[in-house]
């Protein structure tokens, strides 16, 4: 038997620290009795049956129905091009990017939107079947998915492991924001000039550069940063 | 047809006048649910209960149910799924409950050493109606295990048919008074805490023997209840100071009084009204015994028939309205929920409920340790107090979904004062 010598109250058996005033129990026996002892609530712990499915169910219907509506008008009404197609990838696209958020409760944020990324390339990939052009679909479209997937991934996987700071996490997404917009400016001027150069990405890169700078000198000091704090708390 | 679904069509049920509240607030993260629990003298067998409790269901016929949406109001209907099922108990009890659910019932039930559990969604009964099923429950179980228990003290006899009034909305039947009480009340001090993240419910349980918590109450010339409204007022009153306030704001107790014992009647589901007693320290400081002196006055004046009569005539002249009737179903959850959030929920700082003395019948009695009570997760971040009597244990159960304790600490710690021994118990991670 053991008490707070804080509170007071007697504690039962499995307690180590008093639940009022978490003052630690102090009892010569306590060790050998906190084995024997049966916890007086359960240890595992419950978590609520959801249906799921039906949501799952009744979208992925919507969805089929837009499509197959769709494809009937185009195949009987409106038959001078083959639109349809691009309401389908869309709705296919839709489908893949939701499914996981409505199935499952915690999704894997990265086979989530690799998944994703799959599923826009293959859209684009389905549009330069019936528009070639000059091989937007290599030059352009591929590399501009798969960038924007792995900075994703990357703010996503940083954010998770790491759990910076919202500053951090700023910096992180102007960075990103900066190098993106460069790359894409690149790839669209070597598709469409025939060679690297920069223009408007350079003022919007430079932007970026400048605001991560701003942001990791606050980070790194320490006075700026409450300073930071103290003015933009919500 | 089959017979089944033809009876299903005719026997429904509208729910009553405070389980028409619950299903409206309900979250993701919410519900209003509650846990009653009974301790035998011997550990549970799964099988057994599994089948005292498919023996015992169909004599409770509103708790049999299946929650369902109607075009203006919500509906209960018989429910012939399977189930429901006994589960190991887990360490967060009061756990949300899905109306789409696998089963779609509305009462659990769990087994865990020595003790059942059952948990109800406060749209089907309030705790006196939740107390028979589970009373029943574990007379049956016992039946089962071969012990002679009677029948009487709200263990139903399984062979009897349902008597009508059990299944009544004993609101509608009383709520004939001439006056009217006002819908608002000034808004009272709120515990702030840091909110537990989901699947969190935190449970200290108080044990306090009944006899010393008389004595004490005696002393101070007032009921147990009082006594504990008091303790419980005195607490929140330092947990505000402690917080150095401009301006300090009037505490004020929810507390569901018990309709039963006013108004004849031997319904099953809700017959509740809230009563609230409170101090406004801007009057000045009070002291312990000046707190519970206000609160014995106070129930004194409030807890009778015509005071409480014209608090469901109030809240059932809402219901009964035939423009607010035809108001559809969505738009009358966004009215509800608004005015809960902004106004019923802030006039309390903290809710109590004495589910008074239990008593039990021949061979139940002498097979049962502990009855306990809890009254669920509050629906915004602070505690709430259910308290129970079964033979000489009074048990005082605090659920909250926050992290500090300090209410919790200085109402024991007041009972300690007062010479009572009480004895804690969590289910907070140590």
């Amino acid at each position: 038997m053991s008490y707070c010598v804080n509170c007071g109250v007697e504690l039962s058996e499995e307690l180590r620290s008093c639940p009022l005033c978490q003052t630690p129990v102090y009892h010569p026996e306590k060790e050998k009795n906190a084995e024997e002892a049966v916890p007086v609530f359960p240890r595992e712990r419950g978590e609520v049956d959801v249906v799921r499915n039906d949501v799952a169910v009744l979208f992925s219907v919507v969805l089929i129905s837009t499509c197959l509506a769709c494809g009937a008008l185009n195949l009987l009404v409106f038959r001078k091009y083959l639109w349809s197609v691009y309401v389908i990838g869309g709705c296919g696209v839709l489908w893949v990017a939701s499914l996981p958020l409505i199935l499952v409760k915690k999704p894997h944020a990265l086979l989530a939107l690799l998944a994703d990324g799959m599923a826009v390339s293959l859209y684009c990939a389905l549009i330069s079947w019936f528009h070639p052009g000059k091989g937007w679909f290599l030059e352009v479209a591929l590399p501009v998915v798969w960038l924007c997937v792995v900075f994703v991934g990357i703010f996503v996987g940083v954010a998770k492991k790491m759990k910076p700071s919202i500053l951090a996490k700023a910096s992180l997404l102007f960075a990103e924001a900066g190098i993106f917009t460069v790359f894409t400016e690149l790839v669209l001027n070597r598709h469409f000039a025939g060679r690297f150069y920069l223009s408007w990405s350079a003022v919007t890169g430079i932007c970026c550069f400048v605001i991560v700078a701003a942001l990791i000198t606050i980070i790194r000091r320490s006075g700026l940063r409450e300073e930071v704090r103290r003015r933009m708390h919500i | 047809m089959s017979e089944k679904k033809r009876d299903d069509r005719k026997n429904w049920y509208p729910l009553d006048l405070s389980g028409t509240v619950y299903p409206t607030l309900q979250r993701k993260d919410y519900s209003a649910v509650f846990r009653l629990s009974m301790t035998l003298n011997q550990k549970i067998d799964p099988a057994l209960l599994q089948q005292a409790v498919d023996q015992a269901m169909p004599r409770f016929p509103t708790f049999k149910v299946a929650m369902r949406k109607g075009l203006f109001w919500r509906y209960l209907e018989p429910n012939h799924r399977p189930g429901p099922f006994v589960r190991e108990d887990i360490a967060n009890p009061c756990m949300p409950m899905s109306f789409k659910g696998k089963s779609r019932y509305l009462v659990r039930f769990y087994y865990y050493e020595n003790e059942i559990s059952m948990e109800m969604f406060h749209s089907l009964s309030d705790g006196n109606g939740g107390m028979c099923l589970l009373k029943t429950v574990a007379a049956q179980y016992l039946r089962l295990k071969g012990v002679a228990v009677s029948c009487g003290e709200g263990v139903m006899d399984l062979n009897q048919e349902p008597d009508p009034e059990e299944l009544e909305d004993a609101y509608a039947k009383y709520a004939r008074s001439q006056s009217r009480s006002a819908l608002r009340q000034k808004k009272a001090y709120r515990v702030r805490g840091t909110r537990e993240p989901f699947y969190t419910l935190n449970v200290i349980r108080g044990v306090v023997p009944v006899s010393q918590a008389l004595g004490v109450a005696k002393r101070y010339g007032v009921s147990l209840t009082e006594y504990l409204n008091g303790a419980l007022i005195y607490a929140l009153m330092c947990k505000q100071k402690s917080e150095n306030p401009v301006r300090q704001k009037p505490i004020k107790l929810a507390m569901p009084v018990n309709l039963r014992n006013l108004f004849p009647s031997r319904t099953m589901r809700n017959f509740i009204v809230l009563a609230y007693p409170s101090i406004d320290p801007m009057l000045g400081d009070y002291t312990f015994e000046e707190i519970v002196k206000e609160v014995h006055n106070y129930m004194r004046y409030h807890i009778n028939p015509k005071f409480l009569g014209a608090d469901i005539t109030t809240d059932y002249a809402v219901r009964a309205n035939p423009l607010i009737r035809i108001v559809p179903l969505f738009i009358k959850d966004f009215v509800v929920r608004g005015f809960y959030v902004r106004v019923q929920d802030k006039q309390s700082s903290a809710g109590l409920t004495n589910m008074g003395i239990i008593r039990l019948p021949d061979g139940l009695k002498e097979h049962t340790e502990r009855v306990d009570i809890l009254m669920g997760q509050p629906f915004s971040a602070r505690t709430n107090c259910a308290v129970v009597t079964y033979q000489d244990q009074l048990s005082i159960s605090f659920a909250s979904c926050i992290r500090e304790t300090d209410v919790e600490r200085l109402f024991f710690t007041r009972l300690v004062q007062d010479h009572i021994h009480v004895k804690i118990e969590t289910n907070r991670s140590q």
